[in-house]
């Protein structure tokens, strides 16, 4: 099965970014979903987007795409975030097909 | 793993508590000292802090009162850690999620991290403090850096098996 690819970004992409995609990467092995999860710094996004099938992003992206975007504050403050999981593992099974 | 959480400390020096200052770029010029005094950061990881604070800011709406985790890459860090100022007077911080809504900030956490490696470890504690009430509301109304210090070191113990992650 080939894995849906998720790009986290955040300002610089060495902080934030490398925080929750831990946390995402733990929530996915525990539904033992297909996913892989790379950290980028919001400069790099224009030229990655197109290898990735969702962002999720801790800064506001003003690029244009064609692929979901998340924000991932929730996954540093706890505020929504039982339901950002559960709308990107519903994303992630509904791109698995 | 435990000896990975428990080699980021954070020492007296770096806590200021009750600090009174008028802007974000105070505050983080402020934090920015005792953080290169104690050896933690270059004298360039301020100015760089200030300015991607400016493109990409750091404030943060939690459950329990605003709080902004200002940083910026690892070129200027010598040790990963953190500095924490609580501040008599909140100060502007704009969202980190949309970069434009305002948040009155009354706890800083600067954070300096040197290597990927660490920035799991460093983090984990962050979050874990803005996710921890009686954590936030100790270090509010602390007095002295040592009682921070205590509320934090206390919090990491707790943390360390797993129990401090609570109330998710």
């Amino acid at each position: 099965m080939v894995p849906v690819k998720i790009l986290v970004i955040c300002g610089s992409g060495v902080a934030t970014s490398m925080h929750v995609a831990y946390k995402m990467r733990e929530y996915f092995q525990k539904e033992k979903l297909p996913v892989t999860v790379d950290g980028a710094g919001i400069n790099e996004l224009a030229g990655r987007m197109h290898a990735y099938d969702i962002i999720v992003s801790n800064a506001a992206v003003h690029q244009k795409t064609d692929k979901p975007v998340f924000s991932a504050i929730p996954l540093l403050t706890g505020i929504g975030e039982k339901e950002l999981m559960e709308k990107l593992i519903a994303k992630i099974r509904e791109l698995m097909g | 793993m435990a000896a990975d959480l428990l080699s980021i400390t954070i020492e007296e020096e770096n806590i200021l508590p009750n600090i009174k200052v008028s802007s974000a770029d105070e505050v983080i010029e402020r934090l920015g000292r005792v953080f290169c005094e104690s050896g933690f950061i270059t004298e360039k990881y301020i100015p760089a802090v200030i300015e991607r604070e400016k493109r990409y800011p750091t404030g943060l709406k939690t459950e329990y009162g605003y709080v902004a985790i200002p940083h910026a890459d690892s070129t200027e860090v010598k040790m990963s850690g953190f500095a924490i100022a609580t501040l008599v007077d909140p100060v502007i911080f704009k969202s980190m999620e949309d970069g434009i809504e305002e948040f009155p900030v009354d706890i800083v956490i600067m954070m300096a991290v040197k290597d990927p490696g660490s920035v799991v470890y460093v983090l984990q504690k962050v979050v874990a403090l803005l996710r921890n009430k009686p954590a936030l509301d100790a270090i509010r109304v602390a007095e002295f850096p040592s009682e921070i210090k205590n509320v934090i070191t206390n919090h990491l113990i707790i943390q360390k098996d797993g129990s401090g992650l609570k109330g998710n």
